[in-house]
């Protein structure tokens, strides 16, 4: 344990190092901040004369009704998760859709016993998670690429390898310390967030931390390939940087759009299926655990399940190089 | 120190295992690369426990890749080899191994203290063992002072210094140190010496790749030469000195001016002229030595000096090995 703990924690002294890995930590806990700076308890006199505690963003007026509205958004929105799209809705006269029916006449009810100051955090909080998602995530891939390369550069590596560990040991060492340096950054940040949101505005609202799991999932997945990238092409941490970028910006994105479109052709929507069992739609898990902030939504378990898949391929395939090459 | 090496056969002795007989053994043990590069072919070695040994070849021979493949950082492709008497397989094999390589380098973001505690820990030390033994092996490297100093601030002699240190973190029972005096100057090196005795004394097996055979000569009990991927010589320096010259005597006069005829009988039987009026002669028996200066006197020639000399370790090296390279060697003994 010691020897692996000595892995992780040298990955956490690397990291130190680097520019990328500090600027992601500096722009989470600066999201993080500037939320709580924006998050502006006001009290609004209604008609009635009844005071009424909000909350709204600093120097925007009247911005606690936009927020609260689009809770009302946010929250129906869960319960169409579960659709891939319009078609596949139940028609409103089925059981299924009368149940659907039945959930979006409780997300009025919801909205009304909720507290429209408590409404107001949740989407301060929702807009927070995602911009966190997206940074971490676009960061953490310049950050981490060079985790592998630095290990295996000759010269560094030989003296490892010669410690008295297996090799799968000190691969799987390094992939947990990459990705526990992601966890702690993202859920200090959350932390941060949790707390800073709690003090200014009164509303404690653990559910961010159900953000966690999957985004943590997402960057474990992400990483997996990163790595077996970076063992494929231990000499140069910069290819390893932009086949990151081109995987989880070009090849998501483009898939992610084709997944959208309604095409008429049958082998089209074949080959959209396909796509979809086959390559990880990091998108939806994106959507999946930011969403959950304001209530869990009916999670699609076919894009975990693919992320899962290739995660588990991303190790076993990285693993496999690592024990087989000479150094 | 006699002493401590007395403690550690003490420790052998008392100890429920019986005493490793070969620290290192390899059988047919061969590495052929992709592409086809044979790097090692069949080699087989024994190097005694608690010994150093030396492992002489030119660039390219395969002394590194050997040493890669006994740490299993290089897989072989055929025989077998064995690490404590353990299969190289296994990781256990590797407990209590230490390793400089060649060509180091240590993450720049590490200080002397954190190399040697990093390795340390890798090889499974923890508290206060850990700390005592990084400050022991910096002190013993003369880096003491320097233990809070990054690395990538040292110059190449210091960094193999702490490259020394870290190989020796946890004492270990054989030490693999790949072209130890690289970049350290004659001092360290001196200082290099002392280390390497202090680990033989304690009972550690030291197994030097080098290309300075003076260091080798000075340093190791038995020796090897590797060429071409495979073993050429293995013996004691004097052994292998032995093999290159013969069972001869090599004997250098220096003399006054030597008459034509009596260096013709001189030169018929082998001699050979050294600047400031030098010969040299082998010959095959101390006694002989007499006769010559008999011979030298009766001729009226004077003899100022009488050097028998054994031939030096690189001299049968590159005797040994400048011969398959083409070079203008000239073998000075028996026939290999």
């Amino acid at each position: 344990m010691s020897a692996l703990w000595a892995i992780i924690v040298d990955t956490w002294r690397q990291s130190r190092q680097q520019v990328v890995f500090m600027i992601m930590v500096g722009l989470l806990g600066l999201s993080a901040l500037t939320a709580v700076i924006l998050a502006q308890p006001i009290e609004v006199e209604g008609e009635d004369g009844q005071v009424s505690e909000h909350v709204g963003l600093l120097g925007v007026e009247g911005s606690y009704v936009g927020l609260e509205e689009a809770w009302l958004g946010i929250y129906s929105s869960t319960l169409f998760m579960q659709y891939d799209d319009t078609d596949d809705r139940p028609d409103p006269f089925s059981e299924d859709g009368q149940q659907l029916q039945t959930d979006l006449l409780e997300v009025a009810a919801e909205a009304a016993r909720t507290d429209p100051k408590r409404r107001g955090v949740e989407v301060l909080l929702f807009g927070v998670a995602w911009m966190v998602f997206t940074l971490s995530m676009m960061l953490f891939i310049a950050a981490s690429a060079g985790y592998f390369p630095a290990m295996l550069e000759a010269g560094a590596v030989d003296i490892v390898l010669a410690k008295p560990l297996e090799r799968w040991k000190i691969y799987l060492a390094k992939y947990l310390g990459g990705l526990a340096l992601y966890t702690v950054a993202v859920a200090a940040t959350y932390l941060l967030l949790f707390v800073g949101i709690g003090l200014r505005t009164g509303i404690w609202h653990p559910a961010l931390a159900l953000v966690l799991p999957m985004q943590v999932f997402a960057a474990a997945t992400l990483f997996a390939l990163l790595s077996l990238i970076g063992v494929l092409f231990p000499r140069s941490p910069t290819l390893c940087m932009i086949l990151g970028y081109v995987y989880y910006i070009v090849v998501d994105g483009i898939l992610s759009v084709l997944a959208l479109v309604p095409f008429e052709v049958q082998w089209m929507q074949n080959l959209q299926k396909f796509l979809r069992g086959f390559v990880p739609n990091f998108g939806e898990i994106k959507t999946a655990a930011i969403y959950s902030v304001i209530n869990v939504p009916a999670i699609d378990w076919q894009p975990i399940g693919v992320a899962a898949g290739w995660l588990l391929l991303s190790l076993g395939l990285g693993y496999l190089k690592f024990h087989r090459t000479d150094y | 120190m006699p002493g401590s090496r007395a403690r550690a056969r003490l420790a052998f002795a008392f100890s429920l295992e019986p005493p490793l007989q070969f620290a290192i053994e390899t059988r047919a043990l061969s590495k052929t690369y992709k592409g086809g590069v044979k790097a090692l072919r069949g080699v087989d070695l024994q190097v005694p426990a608690g010994c150093c040994f030396g492992l002489l070849g030119p660039n390219g021979g395969g002394k590194s890749t050997l040493v890669k493949v006994l740490l299993s950082i290089v897989k072989p492709s055929g025989g077998s080899a064995s690490l404590r008497g353990l299969p190289i397989a296994k990781a256990e094999a590797r407990r209590r191994v230490g390793y400089l390589p060649e060509g180091h380098r240590f993450p720049g973001y590490l200080t002397a203290a954190g190399v040697c505690r990093y390795f340390g820990a890798l090889g499974g030390q923890r508290g206060e063992a850990l700390e005592r033994d990084v400050l022991a092996k910096l002190e013993l490297v003369g880096l003491g002072e320097w233990r809070d100093v990054k690395v990538k601030e040292f110059s190449k002699g210091m960094a193999q210094r702490v490259g020394i240190a870290q190989s020796l973190m946890g004492d270990p029972e054989v030490v693999f140190l790949d072209e130890p005096t690289d970049g350290v100057d004659p001092v360290a090196r001196q200082g290099l010496r002392f280390v390497i005795r202090h680990a033989t004394e304690r009972g550690a097996t030291v197994f030097i790749n080098s290309h300075l055979l003076s260091e080798i000569e000075v340093l190791c009990d038995r020796v090897a030469v590797l060429d071409k991927g495979a073993i050429l010589q293995t013996g004691t320096v004097s052994e292998l000195t032995a093999a290159a010259t013969g069972s001869k005597l090599r004997v250098h006069f220096h003399t006054g001016t030597l008459p034509d005829a009596v260096w013709a009988t001189l030169n018929s039987r082998g001699a050979t002229r050294e600047p400031d009026d030098w010969f040299v002669i082998e010959l095959e028996r101390e006694a002989d030595i007499s006769a010559i200066i008999d011979e030298l006197r009766a001729a009226a020639v004077l003899v100022f000096a009488v050097e028998p000399r054994r031939m030096k370790l690189e001299d049968a090296f590159i005797q040994m090995i400048g011969a398959d390279r083409g070079l203008n060697v000239a073998r000075g003994g028996a026939k290999p």
